[in-house]
């Protein structure tokens, strides 16, 4: 080990561990899917993917992104080894008609928030590699414009289970 | 004119302008919650056969009947609707529930088989039905209750959606229409006309 090289491992000791992987990447020549990628500043609140029927070859994960930070973000892109392909869809109300149509990216405004739900924007798993189980967890990357990712584990749950809450502020009170 | 003949007039006359007032009244209060310058649909019995199996709507007269149109590779409006009419029945006392029965229309038989329908119905509640019929009997039924719905086109792999109206029609024990549920106004106002469908 050189001298620069432990200086740089010092530093990064006292600053925290994200360092780390930087310095070895900039030694060793890394790629940058490295899963110890800068975790990004979103929050990811009450995800779950819903299961459906048991021959249904796709399926669609919720949840709420919360943005806290003071500049605009988006979901760019988001990765599942529960399915063949992961999409972004949202849905449009046209002339009478429900509309699903795919999205490049979900904005997460600087101090808002996307709400993904049925009937509106949502994750689509395409081609489940296997039927998926009730109270299963499904592991999923989130991808971000700024090049930060977040790992999301959500709960496979029956759509029968679903709150009323998916349309927003109402929670069940009669 | 003796005095008897003139009160049985003034009675028939009395229940007459009440049914007449009656049906008025009942023809204002829209079947559905929506503009009053588009014309509910008619609603009313249809047919659709699938191989050997016939279905009549006319079968469940005396029943309670949530009518939806849709297509099982759905992603999600049809599931959502559907939890949504088995959330809403689960609310209400068994011998109500008893007597609900949601249908599932496809609209697209060429892949919902009635075996495939069946899986899916049953997947929401042991009380829904499952069915489809010739393009020429779902455009029929189609039509008589407002539904519209377009086959997008097929991907590399030959997949593809189906836009369509998704609302849920609310049909009494006499067969007639009763209430139209919009997609946005669920699930308290699929429970609200179920309630007032006993």
């Amino acid at each position: 080990m050189n001298f620069s090289n432990m200086k740089a491992l010092i530093l990064c000791g006292s600053l925290g561990i994200f360092c780390v992987p930087s310095a070895m990447a900039h030694d060793h020549g890394h790629s940058h899917s490295h899963s110890h990628q800068a975790a990004t500043s979103i929050q990811v609140h009450q995800p779950f993917v819903r299961l459906m029927p048991p021959m249904q070859p796709n399926t669609a994960a919720f949840m709420r992104l919360e943005n806290t930070t003071s500049a605009d973000r988006q979901l760019v892109s988001v990765s599942s080894h529960v399915s063949d392909v992961v999409e972004l869809h949202t849905h449009n109300m046209v002339d009478g008609v429900m509309q699903m149509r795919q999205v490049a990216h979900i904005d997460v405004p600087a101090g808002g928030t996307a709400t993904l739900q049925p009937g509106g924007l949502h994750i689509m798993l395409i081609g489940l590699k296997a039927p998926l189980q009730e109270g299963q967890t499904v592991h999923m990357t989130l991808y971000f414009d700024d090049g930060t990712e977040q790992q999301v584990q959500a709960p496979v749950q029956h759509p029968n289970a679903e709150m009323n809450g998916s349309h927003g502020h109402h929670q069940h009170g009669h | 004119m003796t005095r008897l003949n003139q009160g049985l007039m003034l009675v028939v006359v009395a229940l007459l302008v009440t049914l007449v007032a009656l049906m008025l009244i009942r023809n204002s209060n829209a079947v559905s919650d929506r503009s009053p310058l588009v014309a509910p649909p008619p609603g009313g019995d249809f047919t659709l056969t699938m191989n050997d199996e016939t279905f009549h709507l006319s079968d469940h007269v005396g029943q309670i009947v949530v009518l939806y149109f849709g297509y099982t590779y759905c992603p999600d409006v049809c599931p959502t609707s559907l939890a949504v009419v088995a959330q809403s029945m689960r609310q209400l006392p068994s011998d109500q529930q008893a007597a609900i029965v949601p249908v599932f229309v496809s609209v697209d038989p060429a892949r919902d088989t009635p075996e495939r329908l069946r899986e899916y119905a049953e997947f929401f509640h042991p009380n829904v039905r499952g069915v489809t019929g010739t393009g020429q009997e779902l455009q029929r039924a189609g039509a008589q209750y407002g539904v519209a719905w377009r086959f997008g086109d097929p991907d590399d792999a030959g997949r593809y959606a189906v836009d369509h109206s998704s609302n849920l029609y609310v049909i009494d024990r006499t067969g007639q229409l009763a209430h139209i549920v919009h997609h946005d106004q669920r699930p308290d106002t699929l429970l609200r006309a179920l309630e007032a469908s006993f």
